[in-house]
């Protein structure tokens, strides 16, 4: 099975609502959701080669912090907000690789200011779902590199 | 009863004891380590009744930490939460001893399905 749009949702609103009770919905793309964000990415190899990407604007990346670690927004740590966003990731990505068939390995989340850098540039060709969390921006983005590298 | 929770993800551990709380253990305790060296050497001191681990983690995963412990004849319960899901990576953990398997994102309904035949 590959991964499509509708798929995508399911588990991203799985992981934010279903779990951590999060408020998400499907919204358009908001710009400047790339601006002043946290980048995390994982890493899928193997039977299914591809990079998941979680961007979120510090305030969307505060208020999942705020809900994962039952904190106030202004107690967080950075690295509590680095930590509550790769969380997001992983668990995406690891639902991803199960969902697709064969045998693949998921690495550690990789957390970061989003740069823009490629593939996860304004070029960015793969698969892209705009969230509202909690009222911000939230964007899920999928690079299958076996299909977008050419 | 004593829990070991292993995972790199500090904001992980507090949704899994949160969500042990909620599934209603009686009389539970927490530690927690941050992979599985750590884990592994707490678990001598510590003596926990049952360990659940995150699969992916630095230094050491889970996986090696589960089979590290059952090589030293420590039949600890044991279990994964984790968002590996494939058949590969569960049949792997059963075949460690793995006695439950729970796959983020996860409500308390799943760790109550999980642990109670184990605890009763």
């Amino acid at each position: 099975m590959t991964i499509d749009q509708q798929t995508l949702q399911q588990v991203v609103t799985d992981v934010c609502s279903g779990m951590l009770g999060l408020e998400v919905e499907p919204s358009e793309k908001d710009n400047a959701a790339t601006g002043d964000a946290l980048s995390a990415v994982v890493k899928i190899s193997g039977g299914w080669d591809s990079l998941v990407q979680v961007l979120a604007p510090r305030k969307t990346a505060k208020a999942i912090a705020s809900t994962m670690f039952a904190m106030n927004e202004d107690e967080l740590t950075e690295a509590e907000i680095r930590d509550a966003v790769g969380e997001i990731v992983n668990m995406v990505g690891g639902n991803l690789k199960g969902i697709v068939e064969g045998d693949s390995s998921l690495s550690l989340p990789c957390v970061g200011e989003a740069t823009g850098s490629a593939p996860f540039d304004e070029n960015f060709k793969g698969l892209e779902i705009s969230n509202s969390c909690q009222g911000d921006p939230l964007i899920v983005r999928v690079f299958d590199r076996s299909r977008c590298e050419s | 009863m004593k829990v070991l929770v292993v995972d790199d993800s500090k904001a992980m551990r507090m949704i899994v004891i949160r969500t042990l709380k909620q599934a209603g253990i009686s009389n539970l305790t927490t530690i927690e380590a941050n992979n599985g060296v750590e884990a592994l050497a707490m678990v001598a001191d510590e003596k926990p009744h049952a360990i659940l681990s995150d699969w992916n983690m630095p230094e050491m995963k889970g996986i090696d930490l589960l089979k590290n412990l059952r090589a030293g004849g420590n039949d600890v319960l044991f279990g994964f939460v984790t968002s590996e899901c494939s058949p590969e990576v569960r049949k792997e953990a059963e075949d460690a001893g793995a006695k439950f398997f729970i796959v983020k994102p996860f409500t308390p309904g799943a760790f109550e399905a999980a642990l109670s035949p184990l605890l009763a």
